[in-house]
């Protein structure tokens, strides 16, 4: 009989042994960062040119140069675009990654297929998702705004943490939701809101482990010479994987058909 | 890998115990309400004192100088003090884990039994690393400089995972401060790297507000008040808050009983005597002053500041009461984890068990 605790750990180890003997499976997140850092740099870079040449050759770019240092809703409107096209290709890999680890955890192997099929049926749902949870979170913004630095100050920094982990704890499962039990968007972000709540400790657990291993590992990679900035992204990408596998395993050993005995004792 | 996965198994160990033995929770209850008692002694010791000294016109601390010394020596008797409540906790409380995991029930009496055993060992372990660090400190600039910077934090994030093991081995073994010094050295080498992950998740759940390198030690419980100075760092009030505000109570003036509003004035004249904001705001409170504007005794000002600071006290003592109960947590729930993974060696002291029977 395990207590919910033992049902965490047993979670994290047997999603590291397993990340471990299939390394695919952090791949497609790293392909993605790998293209998000090439989109911001690129980004960087060609305003940077735009803004020299501007200045430089005169006539040949003032137009653009005056569009560009008096047109900020077109800069706005460049930015929101780049933010957009980043989220949809974040939902994707988002959708592929998590088909990925249901068909590992559930079936024993981790294939593109995989990746390809659930991105293709999952995408849109995960987009709506993420936006339909950043709504949500705009619209608790000024309680969250309030409780989180009192407590946080009460605390000596601790609450603004678990501010952080408690909503963690109820807007992290819906895509694991949306993925395993391929249920709608709305019904997974409910679901996931009560599971939640049923499961707060674990999903606490889970949650501490997820914003501090991470920040506390950037803090040593960053360190390093020359690789440093480059680690600390590579860093929390690989963790961010290895949790949602856990977070994904903790779910279905939640779910009876996986394991009767897990549920009635968290 | 192996040893890695045993990591899990050690924690699930350690918070079966952790359920099992409430009592581990009694000396640091306790020390929580000692440290809460202390801030709060602290802060209205300083309010009286600010009171009484304003209230007579003794201008006891002279210039701001000597009043930075003599607070300085105050917060350092205060530290002292609570290190050395701190080192007394912690020797009694090692020798419960110890008994708990090596599978007996802890009682008041192994806390007592630790104090008399460990206490001096305990204080000689943190002088000595104390000291060690002034001359590892020129090797860890040079390392850090040649390194570019990484050694910085690197080097003594190394330091820390070779002495974490140090109070334990005394406590566990019963050895001496330098035989645990070499055990605790040997199982880092021995295991390094699992017992670096080990570390690095203790670390980083135990002091998650601090950064890598320095400040580790998961024991290091009588750091709060270290930690709210430092978050209330006079100084750097004073360089991010051209206009001063309630750092004047701290810098008794005989002016005060006069006018309250010229005594910001006096005390911060020798911190920022060129501060453009400073001066024009000196300008106007002494305009003010030239036409009686000001209250000429201590009057509404006075309350103002004194309705802050009893909020300040009150913000202090809550802060060090809470914080140190949730640190409270995961000390227990680490110091445990320790005791079992230095217990069972990641698989070694099963293996050599399996030998032996």
């Amino acid at each position: 009989m395990r207590n919910w605790f033992e049902v965490v750990m047993d979670s994290c180890k047997e999603c590291l042994e397993l990340s471990a003997k299939n390394l695919r499976i952090f791949i497609p997140s790293l392909v993605y960062l790998g293209v998000t850092v090439f989109l911001i740099v690129a980004c960087i870079v060609a305003v940077i040119i735009f803004f020299i040449g501007s200045t430089m050759t005169g006539s040949m770019l003032s137009a653009f140069g005056d569009v560009a240092s008096n047109g900020l809703p077109l800069m706005l409107g460049l930015a929101g675009l780049i933010v957009l096209v980043l989220l949809i290709m974040y939902s994707m890999v988002q959708a592929g990654v998590l088909a990925m680890l249901r068909t590992y955890l559930q079936d024993g192997r981790a294939d593109y297929a995989d990746f390809f099929a659930g991105l293709k049926k999952n995408w849109l749902g995960m987009f709506l998702g993420f936006v339909l949870v950043f709504l949500l979170l705009l619209l608790l913004a000024i309680p969250i705004a309030i409780l989180v630095p009192i407590a946080g100050i009460l605390t000596f920094g601790w609450g603004f943490l678990f501010g952080v982990v408690v909503l963690f704890v109820f807007f992290a499962t819906w895509p694991v939701i949306l993925t395993v039990d391929e249920e709608g968007v709305l019904s997974a972000i409910g679901k996931g809101f009560k599971i939640g709540k049923k499961f707060f400790w674990p999903l606490m657990v889970i949650g501490l482990l997820w914003t501090v291993i991470p920040s506390y590992l950037s803090g040593l990679v960053i360190a390093i010479p020359l690789v440093g900035l480059l680690a600390v992204p590579v860093v929390g990408t690989l963790l961010g994987v290895y949790f949602r596998f856990v977070l994904m395993r903790f779910y279905l050993s939640t779910k009876e058909e996986y394991s009767p005995k897990a549920i009635q004792y968290l | 890998m192996n040893r890695i996965l045993m990591i899990f198994d050690y924690f699930k160990e350690a918070f079966e115990l952790n359920i099992g033995n409430k009592i581990l929770y009694k000396p640091q209850i306790f020390f929580v309400i000692i440290k809460t008692a202390f801030v709060l002694a602290c802060g209205i010791l300083l309010m009286v004192l600010y009171r009484k000294l304003t209230e007579s016109g003794f201008d006891f601390f002279g210039s701001n100088a000597v009043n930075m010394l003599a607070a300085l020596m105050f917060l350092l008797i205060i530290i002292a003090a609570l290190w050395i409540v701190s080192k007394f906790v912690e020797a009694g409380l090692y020798n419960m884990y110890s008994k708990v995991v090596h599978g007996g029930t802890a009682g008041m009496n192994d806390f007592w039994d630790g104090v008399r055993n460990n206490f001096f060992k305990f204080i000689a372990v943190d002088i000595i690393t104390m000291l060690a660090w002034i001359p590892l400190g020129f090797v860890l600039i040079f390392i850090g400089i040649i390194t570019l910077g990484a050694g910085f934090i690197l080097v003594p994030f190394l330091v820390s995972v070779f002495l974490a093991m140090w109070k334990i081995s005394i406590t566990a073994d019963g050895c001496g401060v330098f035989q645990s010094l070499r055990n605790s050295i040997n199982f880092a080498v021995r295991f390094f790297v699992p017992y670096t992950v080990f570390l690095i998740i203790v670390f980083a759940l135990s002091s998650p507000l601090s950064s890598p390198g320095f400040g580790n030690n998961a024991s290091d419980v009588g750091d709060s008040i270290g930690e709210y100075m430092e978050k209330n760092n006079k100084i750097e009030d004073y360089q991010q808050n051209p206009i001063p505000d309630m750092d004047w109570q701290f810098s008794p003036d005989s002016r005060l009983n006069q006018n309250p509003g010229l005594c910001f004035v006096s005390s911060y004249d020798t911190i920022y005597p060129e501060n453009e904001i400073y001066t024009d705001w000196k300008t106007e409170l002494e305009g003010m002053e030239e036409n009686n504007l000001l209250p000429k005794s201590l009057g509404p000002l006075h309350e103002w500041v004194d309705i802050v600071l009893v909020c300040g006290i009150g913000v202090a003592t809550i802060g060090t009461a809470l914080s140190s109960l949730i640190k409270m947590l995961f000390d227990v729930f680490f110091g445990l984890s320790m005791f079992v993974v230095y217990r069972n060696r990641f698989g070694e002291a099963e293996q050599q068990s399996e030998v032996v029977s």
